[in-house]
């Protein structure tokens, strides 16, 4: 059993358009994934990330705020699930909430030593 | 889910919405949504992954209140930003929205909604927008409005809120029943829009009919506003919402009070209508709603052919005193068929028509069509309801008028 990582990307150009009642529904969908996710014991751990950040460059002598990649490209959270390979991991995030939003998940096998 | 968090977002928009323009004003509305909108979004993202904390609410108000003075600090060293309005210095904790009057300051944004000068649409938009928390997409569906018409009178409605409102207040007692009567009639109009049978988005307008209760049930919390005329309307609504179900039947077309599936009729709703307007009735005066309630009562409390007809009609005859609309007219005539017969009636719709412009109601052509029919007129009947299909766009009423068309084809030949 291997540990893969999604990332998660995009979604909120849609999000904020979302009256509360649509942000609570789809809150409702991604909790109900998650929970399916860890009731069949692949959920391991999982946090979003918020939208403001550094990124450091020329061995730190540059510092510049925010990922300024565009909207649809910044990671907004990440997920870690066990899986027997990457293709059963891929077919597990088919699922996910996300692409209710036009949102992307990048599928990465965690390496072990 | 569980059930105490359903609409946690909805609702608590509109609390807190009404928490901080009583905090900052009305002129900030704009600034203000944003930052509930933000929250919210922040907290939906949190929530996607972790279990709600304790005190939602009170998580959702902190960061709302944090944002919107984030938002008055930027914007002080702006020269546009002329509201003179002072940063307060200490911050809030999740704990202070529980005892900060909640109530009392939606209370207040309620009456601001139905501000005598904003007009009645704006009134409704303003309510499903800033008391219901609705997205303009969302208050299109409900209103039929495409979402360019909503934009456009949302953002005039809030132009008036802005400038006029300022701290939302409860009007004093030399204005107070006026503006209850305001209030009154926006929720009845809000409901009336949601129980408008239409085909698509059912669900956006149940919950207008819902959240309309919802509304007048927050009133009832306050002694002065806890009117019999209130009790009467609230009564009103629960008769119809129990209804909700069954007006529509299983072939998705509207279906009339005779053929309606009485199983699917809400039990609990009717009783909870019948011990409202039992508190209703204990005052001696008597509104519209308490006549309105009165007529869904008898229709709710007996069988399809048990109903006194002649009851119903005394209450019609009661109810075209305060309002002499064609529609209360139209009903009158209804109810009148069924206590004098179709030759009477029939006569009784050609004097309204002569001396009003109901005609152009699809509603008079339906009715003319049913007398009609009933008196054996089939092919005029036939043509009555062509007419009145020409004057609705409204896709389930066609639905209803084309089934009707069909059955009279089966009994003429």
């Amino acid at each position: 059993m291997a540990k893969y990582m999604y990332l998660f990307r995009g979604g909120d150009a849609r999000r904020v358009q979302e009256s509360p009642e649509q942000m609570q529904a789809h809150m409702e969908l991604w909790k109900k994934w998650m929970g399916d996710l860890a009731s069949s014991g692949k959920l391991v751990d999982g946090l979003p990330l918020g939208k403001e950040g550094k990124q450091l460059k020329d061995k730190g002598k540059v510092v510049h705020d925010g990922p300024y990649a565009e909207g649809k490209e910044i990671v907004g959270g990440y997920l870690i699930v066990n899986s027997e390979s990457l293709d059963e991991a891929a077919e597990l995030a088919k699922e996910c909430p996300i692409f209710e939003h036009d949102g992307e998940v990048e599928v990465r096998e965690i390496l072990n030593m | 889910m569980e059930n105490r968090i359903e609409h946690l977002f909805r609702y608590e928009y509109s609390k807190i919405v009404a928490a901080l323009v009583s905090k900052f004003s009305a002129a900030l509305i704009d600034e203000i949504e944003d930052s509930v909108q933000e929250s919210l979004l922040k907290g939906m993202q949190i929530w996607q992954y972790k279990d709600l904390p304790d005190n939602p609410s009170g998580w959702l108000y902190k960061t709302s209140y944090n944002k919107i003075i984030d938002t008055i600090r930027r914007n002080k060293r702006s020269t546009e930003f002329d509201y003179d309005i002072d940063i307060p210095d200490n911050q809030v904790d999740a704990d202070d929205f529980i005892t900060s009057g909640i109530k009392d300051q939606q209370l207040k944004m309620i009456f601001a909604c139905c501000h005598p000068l904003l007009e009645s649409t704006e009134q409704i938009m303003l309510s499903l927008k800033l008391l219901c928390g609705f997205s303009l997409k969302e208050i299109g569906s409900a209103l039929l409005k495409n979402d360019e018409a909503v934009k456009k009178a949302i953002s005039r409605a809030k132009k008036k809120f802005k400038n006029e409102i300022g701290y939302p207040e409860i009007p004093n007692e030399n204005e107070l029943n006026e503006r209850l009567d305001a209030v009154l009639t926006v929720i009845y109009l809000l409901f009336n829009e949601g129980y408008k049978a239409t085909d698509g988005e059912k669900l956006i307008k149940k919950d207008v009919c819902f959240e309309a209760i919802r509304l007048a049930e927050l009133l009832t919390d306050h002694d002065t506003f806890h009117t019999a005329e209130l009790d009467a309307l609230i009564a009103l609504m629960y008769y119809n919402a129990a209804r909700f179900n069954a007006r529509i039947d299983a072939e998705g077309i509207l279906a009339t009070l005779d053929k309606q599936d009485r199983t699917k009729w809400n039990k609990g709703q009717i009783e909870l209508a019948g011990s409202y307007l039992q508190r209703a009735s204990k005052s001696e005066l008597i509104s519209r709603y308490h006549i309105e309630a009165a007529i869904a009562s008898i229709y709710s409390n007996s069988k399809y052919d048990e109903i006194d007809w002649g009851l119903v009609l005394k209450m019609y005859d009661l109810l075209i005193q305060i309002d002499s609309s064609p529609v209360v007219k139209l009903n009158r005539i209804v109810a009148m068929s069924k206590v004098v017969g179709p030759v009477k009636a029939d006569h009784e719709l050609d004097n309204l028509k002569e001396e009003s412009a109901i005609e152009f109601h699809y509603l008079f052509y339906t009715i003319k069509a049913d007398l009609q029919s009933q008196l054996g007129q089939i092919s005029e009947a036939l043509k009555n309801l062509q007419k009145a299909i020409s004057l609705t766009s409204n896709k389930v009423e066609i639905e209803f008028l084309k089934r009707k068309i069909i059955e009279l084809h089966s009994i003429e030949k």
